[in-house]
């Protein structure tokens, strides 16, 4: 194929040296230590999230060397049981909060930008946000173990062993907290992924057109958005319940212990497939280049990737076979158990049908690759087993279970990963690894990892348990366990040797260029390692596979070429990008992205006071980190030089020859993260909503005398939520109406009324005559006006920031982006009061 | 054929599978806690049909509308067409309704092969 023209890329003819030097500085990042805290450029941004997501790999790994040395002879006393119960948690919740997804989201936020053709993802300040509240709540959940209570009921944490009574002490309010942290880091990467993948591509990338790494990052997102939320409000009942407050889990309460199962496990399956969908994609990529063809099944792929993230999120009772659930219901789990390998292999056909059609190279990426075939094929294969219920009931809570995950997990994300870091490394800093050095390592990492976990299939059909520190002699496990112990040694050798070839690469790689491996995406058209100003010609894209069909990248079409004149090397002083449609990628407007700035770091610090605080119940750290949270909102909201300048620059209502300045509205990045917000809330009333309903029918023993009966505080409450809700829905009518009616009025009502609102829920739940913590039932109704509560915080804080446009800048279409965005969240507050409403005080008399 | 009628013949199987889902567990959780055995198959056994039927339905009217005889290698290849967006999502659709048809009659007719309240495991 003839390469592609990359001359798009060059600067025109009639630009000075000094406007170069201007856009260039525009969107460099800022240097020192200062400069390091201000930084939210994708690129290095997104290096230290994985430089630390890795460590964190590295630090999970030692922690199952210490596992294996204490099982590798029987009665051992390397670690005493407590010790063995705080490594094996943590060696669990850090390899699956603090690595794979952390690690995965940050190579995201570096490649997709590339593979999108765009210039930085919609909301920087909020990666930036992401990556050092992971940092803190990485290194919060870590000092537990300079303290010696580190967490200790496993990364799962079922109740009732970590509830108050059965862990009293603060290990499990650290696992508590700290994942939480990690949990908002991975959902504030998550939205951001969903905003630029389906607004932030460059012109002509229809959906049918992007690549499969950025489909799989798409539902990968979505799921995280879904599957999270339910973890957030599980774990803060939990936290609740430990601290005296609630009783969800306590059956002398009416409460139900299993209720933490479903929603630990309503989060835990969807997270293994969060973990291998981007693997799949990696390994789509992989086999495409080194295939020398295009996939095989585009489309059947796509789909496969589309199925399984919906069929993930019913598959989790699957976890729970052995919990006394019903046959009947547990037929539905097995089922989709079942049906889910359909994709799964069809996915598998279509990289083994591109091998077997195309001209394979078996360089390293793709020999990781074919480790991952192998391996992950062997894992869906004992995954099938135990989606039977008869066999589950024989395998689970034995070793085999440890040794089907580490197979679907090691061999479906770790070998993918792996692939993908040789594949891209290259591009990321410029040098080719070592083929010799890589080899190697997969070998060693492929016969080491069977080494490892293939023994333990056949240990846990043995009979030996999971989660114990230590066997008896004399039962037939010994050698089993020495013989993965050993492998496990060779393993972190195989790991090392990988950072050996990345260390060696950096000084000795042979120079990568911008296509080492001839490949066909946009990445592959930047330098390497590419400018902190990618595309500064924004690429037209014209096929599936530009670098390999198009003769250039430069737009042919006259029109769409005119509408592309202000992101040419341009803008010079502010930082922008262009946005597209959905379904088509059609241009449709431009987007100021934020620069450099401090608040996302000032608000990280704020919230590592506050999980100080409430890990302690230290009021004055509470309070200290309130306070430094409400400075970095301000410094974060705050009017910045770089949109007036944009403004001043670009019209918002564009021209037949210019795109519009989209600042506000439909098509505005702030709208489309307001959905997902929604998308967040409506997931996390759902969860409140069923557990509610799930404990409801069999607590009559602690309902109050009579059921609840709304009196003015509740009828008051819902009354001026629908005032609010009336005045931000008259605003976004008149706009539709063509008119452009001042914003300051109806966000002063949605901010009274709101805060009102607030005040008399306060007293209707008082009202409502139930305890939190006298019943699970209580605290169901706590929960849900809490939820409403929230909310009511929530668009007072928004309407005040609009109040502040109305009163400063009444003109300012920012103001009236603002105050769209809070109409949304009003029509969710009233849709969401209604039903709570309902729930509270009508359904009592169903039973 | 509009947009939204494609997006519509996407999302139609995977909402009727989710529903499938939900609807199934409550219903099943509320029949066995009343003791309704025969009155909950056969909810369970209408639910299944219903939903099953409104997903094929769906891809029925997908596949109506096709603008003219579907060739599946040029479909997979994507070549230019006319509206070939909207191809590539009714493709799509197509293929998830099978997916999740499976899924709804494997889970609501396998769950009516089992005893219905007993539980999975007797301790």
């Amino acid at each position: 194929m003839p390469a592609t023209d990359l001359s798009v890329y060059d600067p025109p003819a009639e630009f000075s040296q000094e406007e170069i030097d201007r856009f260039n500085r525009t969107w460099s990042a800022p240097r020192g230590i200062f400069g390091m805290i201000r930084t939210v450029n994708n690129i290095p941004v997104a290096q230290r999230y994985m430089a630390t997501g890795f460590a964190f790999f590295i630090a999970g790994g030692f922690m199952a060397l210490l596992l294996r040395i204490q099982l590798g002879t029987p009665e051992n006393t390397f670690l005493d049981a407590e010790t063995y119960n705080q490594i094996f948690t943590m060696h669990g919740t850090t390899m699956m909060f603090l690595f794979v997804i952390p690690f995965i989201e940050a190579f995201a936020n570096y490649m997709l930008p590339l593979l999108l053709g765009t210039r930085d993802l919609p909301f920087p300040r909020l990666t930036a946000l992401s990556y050092w509240t992971y940092v803190f709540g990485g290194l919060f959940l870590y000092s537990s173990f300079l303290f010696g209570v580190a967490p200790d009921g496993g990364w799962f944490a079922y109740v009732p062993l970590t509830d108050r009574e059965h862990s009293p002490a603060i290990n499990m309010d650290y696992w508590d907290i700290g994942l939480s942290v990690a949990e908002v880091a991975a959902m504030g990467a998550a939205a951001e992924l969903i905003v630029a993948i389906l607004r932030m591509r460059a012109p002509g990338m229809s959906l049918a057109r992007m690549p499969l790494f950025v489909w799989a990052m798409l539902v990968t997102a979505f799921m995280i958005i879904f599957a999270f939320t339910p973890l957030i409000v599980g774990t803060a009942m939990l936290e609740l319940d430990r601290k005296g407050l609630t009783t969800f889990f306590m059956p002398e309460f009416g409460g139900e212990p299993l209720l933490w199962q479903h929603l630990f496990w309503v989060f835990g399956h969807p997270e293994v497939y969060i973990m291998f969908l981007p693997a799949v994609g990696i390994v789509s990529h992989v086999v495409q280049t080194f295939a020398r063809r295009p996939i095989v099944g585009y489309p059947l792929m796509v789909i496969a990737i589309l199925t399984t993230g919906f069929l993930s999120f019913g598959l989790w009772v699957h976890h729970m076979f052995a919990a006394g659930i019903s046959a009947s219901a547990t037929t539905f789990f097995t089922a989709t158990s079942l049906v889910i390998a359909i994709p799964a292999g069809v996915q598998v056909f279509c990289w083994i049908a591109t091998l077997w059609a195309g001209r394979p190279v078996w360089r390293t990426p793709l020999l990781f690759v074919g480790g991952f075939l192998a391996i992950f094929t062997l894992g869906g294969l004992t995954g099938v087993m135990l989606a039977s219920v008869p066999f589950d009931q024989q395998a689970h809570d034995s070793f085999f279970v440890v040794a089907h995950f580490h197979y679907v997990l090691i061999g479906g994300v770790l070998f993918p990963l792996f692939a993908g870091l040789y594949y891209w490394l290259p591009k990321i800093t410029g040098r080719l690894l070592s083929e010799r050095l890589g080899k190697w390592n997969f070998w060693l990492m492929f016969i080491f990892f069977h080494l490892t976990f293939f023994p333990m299939h056949i240990v846990g059909l043995l009979g030996m348990p999971r989660r114990v520190y230590t066997y008896q002699a004399g039962l037939g496990w010994d050698g089993y366990n020495l013989v993965s112990t050993i492998g496990a040694m060779g393993f972190a050798i195989s790991v090392l040797l990988f950072l050996v070839n990345f260390a060696w690469s950096l000084k000795r790689g042979e120079k990568a260029g911008r296509d080492p491996w001839q490949s066909d995406t946009l990445e592959w058209s930047q330098d390497s390692p590419p400018a902190q100003a990618q595309f500064q010609m924004v690429p037209s894209v014209r096929s599936r596979h530009p670098l390999w069909d198009q003769e250039t990248l430069a737009e042919t079409d006259p029109q769409r070429d005119r509408l592309l004149d202000d992101m040419k090397w341009r803008p010079l002083d502010w930082r922008g990008a262009v946005v597209v449609s959905v379904l088509d990628g059609e241009p449709q407007g431009i987007v100021h992205v934020p620069g450099p700035t401090a608040a996302p770091f000032v608000m990280s610090v704020g919230f590592l006071f506050l999980f100080a605080g409430l890990l302690l119940d230290n009021v004055t750290s509470l309070l200290l980190g309130g306070v430094i949270t409400l400075i970095a909102l301000v410094l974060w909201f705050r009017p910045q030089r770089t949109e007036s300048l944009a403004l001043e620059e670009i019209p918002t209502g564009g021209t037949p020859d210019r795109l519009p300045l989209l600042v506000g509205g439909v098509r505005s990045n702030g709208f489309w993260g307001t959905i997902v917000l929604l998308l967040v809330l409506a997931t996390a009333l759902a969860t409140a909503i069923a557990s509610y309903f799930y404990i409801g029918p069999g607590v009559a023993d602690w309902y109050p005398p009579r059921p609840p009966v709304p009196g003015f505080d509740a009828w008051g409450s819902l009354a001026l939520t629908v005032i609010g809700a009336a005045a931000a829905g008259w605003f976004v009518n008149e706009l539709r109406r063509g008119r452009r009616p001042r914003s300051l009025t109806p966000m002063l009502v949605v901010a009274a009324t709101s805060a009102a609102a607030l005040w008399l829920l306060v007293r209707a739940y008082g009202a409502t005559g139930v305890s939190a913590a006298g019943s699970a039932y209580g605290s169901t109704v706590m929960l849900m006006l809490g939820f409403q509560m929230l909310l009511a915080i929530l668009l007072v804080a928004m309407a005040m920031t609009g109040v502040l446009w109305g009163l400063l800048a009444p003109d300012d279409p920012r103001g009236e982006g603002v105050a769209i965005n809070t109409s949304l969240v009003t029509a969710f507050t009233l849709a969401s009061a209604v039903i709570v409403m309902f729930i509270v005080y009508a359904t009592p008399y169903l039973w | 054929m509009s947009t939204r009628r494609v997006l519509i013949g996407l999302l139609a199987a995977p909402i009727a599978w989710t529903m499938h889902l939900l609807m199934s567990y409550a219903i099943i959780a509320v029949g066995c806690s009343f003791g309704w055995l025969t009155g909950t198959r056969v909810a369970i056994a209408a639910l299944t049909v219903v939903l099953t039927l409104a997903a094929l339905s769906s891809a029925w009217a997908t596949l109506r509308d096709w603008p003219r005889p579907i060739r599946l290698i040029e479909w997979a290849a994507h070549t230019e067409q006319d509206e070939p967006m909207h191809a590539f999502l009714r493709g799509l659709g197509l293929l998830a309704t099978l997916v999740f048809v499976l899924s709804i009659v494997l889970g609501g007719f396998g769950s009516l092969m089992v005893p219905l309240c007993a539980q999975a495991v007797h301790h």
